[in-house]
């Protein structure tokens, strides 16, 4: 009589909420507390997915982490995820599966011929065939035929965060190890972190009723979660998974919980810092070799136990076990009490434990001691399995699943993570942790402790010897025993070079069911114990994540942080279209088309008076007795000659001699600066000072304070600007005999507002920077617009900015220079030589690598046709076809409105010696013709801003 | 849950380092991690650096009184007024909402209301301080005020409803 | 990632510090040859092990300090302060 798959009574399910589900378009039903796993089984579905190389049918195999069959794309109401593990899937109403990497369906795949012709596909293969003409004719269609799932179209609709967290001690796993040590913890006063994968914590207590020496485990279960909980020192997170263990015991999860619901779901990154770490993370099952053995309806016997314990569903009528250790007995002597009929255990061993034969006699199950599977055989599921008896005849079984295990191998990917070296134990056939230096240590299972030596007696885990069949190594990367072999035959024998070769273990599952028999196999093959074979290197994650939690909410406007001038909104207000500058937000221009704002905007300047933001430049006080001297140090001019209430121009450079910055500097008393540096620069060049005095003069009585956020900047440029700042009530007197090009002056508007004044021209005209504090900004913005009307003021942007300099010749670090560019390209040499003191950059300047004569030299250039369009980056060539070669490049090039040509600035090879030389742009296939002309294109001799 | 706070004094303070033992002597200033006294408040940023913050005397008066205190001692002090923006927050969840963006350790037992630390707050520097319990200013740059105001709307908006069901 | 121990802010992750580098480099003089001054600027040790460098915490207190970590465990085995000397068996 055919046994429902799911009995009446047992198991954590909730069988008062029922949940629909579909899978491949089919509507099916399942309960809370199952997983989709759990689900599919109860409604018969043995076949779930086609495999990733030879497409062969494949059904689920664990209930854990280590799936390796049961890989679907599922949507739980936030889009359709690809490879989501169905054991790891908690089952919600209205969730849709499908099966991946089939095509046209799951029971009908065409590229089953993948699997007919399984030996033309060797590992390796595509390194042998697909070599005439070259790889990239075939490559499209390997790569259409390959891959295991389909990203999904759009966003995803959940939302994700990251948490950073502390605790003295953080325990991984809340199976009964992890519990008790996080027992241990709580009871110690410590603050605990305890962090379990699954829905709940208990891990084999919520499936194995064997008592916990003694005692009920469900009633241990609770008591212990309540003693945690008054503590009221220990926090618990489920649905997570401890994912990285990085150094400084810094630990990553994955943060699951609230997910899988219907409204707002959301997944969470956590960074947690821990005291210590306890790792009680378990042990996986491991499969055995033997022919067709991924088959759907052959599961780790582990998994068949805590799917008839846990979820109340038979996995199968008629069971054969499959096993080489007294564990694996416990497991499936466990399944006739769950319904499960259970018809014969096949046991490699030749002798086995009186006990466990006495009570497979008590069920009636047949015991074949000493007995090898052959191969299972079936096509979508399995139906028999051959196998050799004690004495080695061939015997066949029926059943409808296999319950297999070559043991357990435990869970020390983290513990590897986190540094901690393994050893092979021989007796418990399977990688142990011997040393960390991080504060770690590994409890429960993961430490071995799932049995002696006497109560697991495990076989051997060698594969079936040859037959025709084949035998899976790596169910998820479709790699055989075979495979394996190739590799040793082709003489790969390092456990890294085979890995590689055959990809086992480089799947979605990282080798969770496939290393330890790669590893053992390898070391039969080639004379060596798995010890001595080794583990490839473990590295985080431990599961995959989703990218959506490890970005969080650092998506858009927060991916990178956008810096706004105090004025932003006014500037809004007045048509400003803003851009990214340096990681501000400036306007570029004001108004719609482009061009014609940018050309109105220059000759505004040119002509009447302009008003622009220049908040961001840098301002940073240096003060005290030996101010001066270090400054000297920093810039390439002399500062201790300068006097007070004057201001100067200079470049500052690194220790190689190259520019790095350009600003001027101002004498606001004998012992006291205040520099300007571009925007871009104003951190890090205050940075700079700081790393300059703490390191290697910090004997030198200085203080350096940034200030330039405390005061916003307008500047007021063009032939009209003296007018506009003059109607300013409490103006410092601005007539040129009282404040010349290059002076300084502070003082107080009538309203009390303070301000510094510097005039200071990047534009060539009349010009003037004025700093208020940038609380004050906006308001003072618009009383200098109001102050402008009658003389015609207008607002610019940058990009008329950077015209208008140009226009003049003006230096743009980081533009006109890049990191080889030193003072004698800029034309800075007559500086140089007359430099008193030892400054930063010095001695590299005195290299005679850095005096040649060509090197690339800032020149000015005009086009030879007024309106050629020339871009920054076109090169300038020299020579013809392959004697063609390039001699420098167009660092800046535009459109002047004022002279009505194309202008620009180029690094070119022996650039100061050719002037007046007509020289060719290639750019973009097109040749333009250029003279090298002085740069100072407009206003050669600067009266407009001495005016 | 989160607020600005207008109008707050604010002076940047720098002393020179082989001045600043001097420097403590003559004036009442924050030990490190700390924030102490009141009008004004110091909030200790390093050993050479605080601020000097107050919501009723002017920066003008603070920079006098700090200027006749350190007479004769190397240092610098400025209005930083309208440098940074400061927010508060307070409330349940202000401690979590912080957690999303910072690494510092934020246990009641290890951020105790008087502490104060410079450290990085969602990609920027930040001061962080707490006030009282569960009270916390932040001062962050005021080129940053915007973005961490909408990094905060958004963050506590996911950090509250994930909180919701991590509870419940 | 790393924890630093900032000996004027306590341990703090390593995003909120710079590195500098080797520590006790000493700036030659301005007339040593093409040569010495190459080496300054450019050619370092990368040792296998233990190396002393610089560290600045940019995010918190601004302050330079010298740290010997191990580049192969990441350990790190002691925090002087900028200026000082390193312990003696990390010299």
């Amino acid at each position: 009589m055919r046994r429902a798959l799911r009995s009446e009574q047992g198991g954590r399910i909730d069988r008062s909420k029922p949940l629909d589900f579909v899978f491949n378009g089919k509507a099916m039903q399942g309960y809370a507390g199952d997983t989709l796993a759990s689900a599919l089984l109860a409604n018969g579905v043995r076949m779930v997915s086609r495999s990733f190389k030879f497409h062969r049918p494949r059904g689920i195999v664990s209930a854990g982490v280590e799936e390796s069959g049961g890989l679907l794309a599922v949507d739980h109401g936030t889009g359709l995820q690809p490879i989501v593990r169905s054991t790891q899937m908690p089952l919600v109403d209205g969730l849709r599966a499908e099966s991946q990497n089939c095509f046209p369906s799951l029971n009908f795949d065409l590229l089953r011929i993948f699997d007919v012709t399984r030996s033309l596909w060797p590992a390796g293969f595509y390194n042998k065939i697909f070599k005439w003409p070259n790889w990239h004719v075939y490559e499209w269609a390997v790569r259409r035929a390959a891959g295991l799932g389909r990203l999904p179209d759009g966003a995803r609709s959940a939302r994700f965060c990251h948490m950073n967290a502390h605790c003295d001690v953080l325990v991984v796993g809340g199976g009964p190890s992890g519990l008790s040590a996080a027992l241990q913890a709580a009871r110690a006063g410590e603050d605990v972190l305890l962090v379990e994968l699954d829905v709940e914590p208990g891990g084999s207590l919520l499936h194995d009723a064997s008592g916990l020496d003694g005692q009920p485990p469900l009633a241990w279960l609770a008591r212990t979660l309540a003693e945690l909980q008054a503590t009221g020192n220990v926090r618990i997170l489920t649905l997570a998974t401890v994912v990285g263990y990085y150094d400084c015991n810094v630990l990553t999860i994955h943060d699951r919980v609230a997910a899988y619901r219907r409204e707002d779901p959301i997944e969470v990154f956590w960074k947690v810092r821990a005291g210590r770490v306890v790792l009680a993370t378990g042990a996986i099952e491991q499969p055995l070799m033997f022919g067709n053995n991924d088959l759907p309806g052959i599961m780790l016997a582990g998994a068949m136990q805590k799917y008839a314990g846990r979820y109340a569903v038979r996995c199968g009528q008629r069971v054969v076990a499959v096993i080489n250790n007294d564990l694996a007995w416990r497991s499936v002597l466990a399944l006739p009490g769950a319904g499960i009929g259970l018809d014969a255990i096949i046991d490699s061993r030749h002798s086995i434990n009186d006990a466990l034969l006495d009570q497979a006699r008590e069920h009636g199950i047949d015991v074949f001691p000493g007995a090898s599977p052959v191969a299972a055989a079936g096509s979508t599921a399995v139906r028999k399995l051959q196998f050799r008896d004690h004495d080695g005849r061939a015997r066949t079984i029926a059943c409808d699943a296999i319950a297999m295990s070559g043991g357990l191998s435990p869970t020390l990917h983290l513990y590897s993570q986190a540094g901690g070296r393994l050893r092979y134990d021989q007796r418990l056939a399977c990688f142990l942790p011997q040393e960390c230096r991080q504060d770690v240590v590994v409890t429960g299972a993961a430490n071995g402790e799932f049995a002696t030596p006497e109560t697991y007696n495990i076989g051997s885990r060698k594969p079936s010897a040859a037959n025709s069949s084949v035998q899976w190594v790596d169910f998820l990367h479709d790699v055989t025993v075979s495979d394996v072999e190739l590799a040793c035959r082709e003489n790969l024998r390092s456990v890294e070079h085979v890995k590689r070769y055959t990809t086992t273990g480089m799947a979605a599952d990282q080798g969770k069911t496939s290393n330890l028999n790669a590893l053992t196999l390898l070391g039969e093959l080639t004379g060596r114990s798995p010890g001595e074979v080794g583990t490839t290197t473990f590295r985080p994650m431990f599961m995959p994540v989703t990218m959506g939690a490890i970005a969080g909410v650092r998506r858009g406007e927060f991916y990178a942080p956008a810096k706004r001038l105090a004025a932003h909104d006014w500037h809004a207000t007045q048509g400003a279209v803003f851009e990214d500058y340096g990681g501000w937000q400036r306007p570029a221009y004001y108004g719609s088309d482009r061009d014609a704002c940018v050309r109105r905007e220059t000759l505004l300047v040119r002509q009447a008076a302009g008003l622009f933001d220049a908040s961001p430049l840098g301002k940073i006080e240096v003060q005290g007795p030996d101010a001066a001297e270090f400054l000297n140090r920093i810039y390439i001019h002399s500062v201790p000659t300068l006097k007070q209430g004057k201001v100067r121009y200079s470049l500052m450079l690194n220790e190689n001699g190259i520019i790095i910055d350009d600003g001027v500097f101002v004498r606001l008393a004998d012992d006291h600066f205040l520099l300007n540096t571009t925007s871009a620069g104003a951190n890090a060049i205050a940075a700079w000072l700081e790393e300059w005095q703490q390191c290697e003069w910090p004997r030198m009585e200085l203080v350096i304070n940034p200030v330039t956020s405390q005061w916003a900047v307008v500047t007021v440029a063009g032939p009209r600007a003296r007018d506009v700042l003059c109607s300013l009530a409490g103006m410092t007197d601005l007539s040129t005999q009282a404040f010349p090009h290059m002076s300084f002056a502070s003082g107080v508007f009538e309203d009390g507002c303070p301000y510094r004044i510097q005039r200071v021209s990047f534009s060539g005209e009349l010009s003037y920077e004025l700093s208020v504090p940038a609380n004050r900004a906006t308001g003072f913005f618009e009383r200098i617009w109001d102050a402008g009307q009658p003389f015609g003021i207008g607002l610019f942007g940058i990009e008329s900015l950077m015209i208008l300099r140009l226009e003049k010749g003006f230096l743009h670090v980081g533009g006109d220079t890049d990191t080889t560019s030193n003072p004698f390209d800029a034309g800075f040499g007559r500086v140089i030589s007359n430099k008193r003191g030892d400054f930063i950059g010095a001695r590299s300047l005195q290299r005679a690598e850095d005096r040649r004569n060509d090197r690339r030299q800032l020149v000015g250039f005009e086009v030879v046709d007024r309106d050629a369009v020339v871009l920054a980056g076109a090169h300038v060539v020299t020579g013809t076809g392959d004697a063609r070669r390039s001699e420098g490049f167009v660092t800046s090039a535009c459109h002047s409105p004022t002279l009505a040509r194309t202008i620009g600035l180029a690094l070119l090879e022996r650039g100061f010696e050719r002037g007046g030389e007509e020289i060719q742009l290639y750019d973009q296939g097109r040749l333009v013709t250029a003279r090298i002309v002085d740069a100072r294109f407009y206003d050669p001799q600067g009266e407009r801003m001495h005016g | 849950m989160a607020d600005r706070i207008e109008m707050r004094s604010i002076v940047s303070l720098k002393v020179a380092r082989q001045s600043v033992d001097r420097a403590r002597a003559c004036m009442h200033l924050a030990e490190p991690l700390r924030a102490c006294g009141s009008d004004p408040q110091s909030l200790w940023l390093g050993p050479d650096r605080w601020l000097l913050v107050s919501d009723t005397t002017t920066a003008a008066v603070i920079i006098d009184s700090c200027q006749r205190a350190l007479a004769g001692i190397l240092h610098n002090a400025v209005d930083y007024s309208s440098g940074l923006a400061v927010f508060r927050l307070a409330g349940v969840g202000a401690r979590q909402l912080l957690a999303t963006g910072t690494g510092i350790d934020l246990r009641p037992a290890s951020f105790a209301a008087g502490s104060c630390c410079r450290t990085r707050l969602a990609q920027v520097a930040a001061v962080i301080v707490a006030a009282h319990a569960e009270v916390f200013e932040v001062y962050v740059d005021r080129s940053y005020e915007t973005y961490l105001a909408n990094w905060m709307a958004e963050s506590s908006s996911i950090c509250f409803s994930y909180l919701g069901v991590a509870r419940g | 990632m790393l924890r630093l121990d900032c000996p004027f802010c306590g341990t703090r992750d390593e995003a909120e510090f710079r590195c500098g580098g080797d520590a006790h480099v000493e700036r030659p003089g301005q007339d040593v040859s093409d040569a010495t001054w190459a080496d300054y600027l450019f050619n370092h040790d990368n040792p296998k092990g233990l190396h002393l460098e610089r560290w600045c915490h940019v995010f918190g207190c601004g302050q330079w300090f010298n740290v010997a970590r191990d580049t192969l465990t990441h350990e790190i085995h002691a925090v002087y302060y900028m200026g000082e000397a390193a312990p003696e068996r990390y010299r």
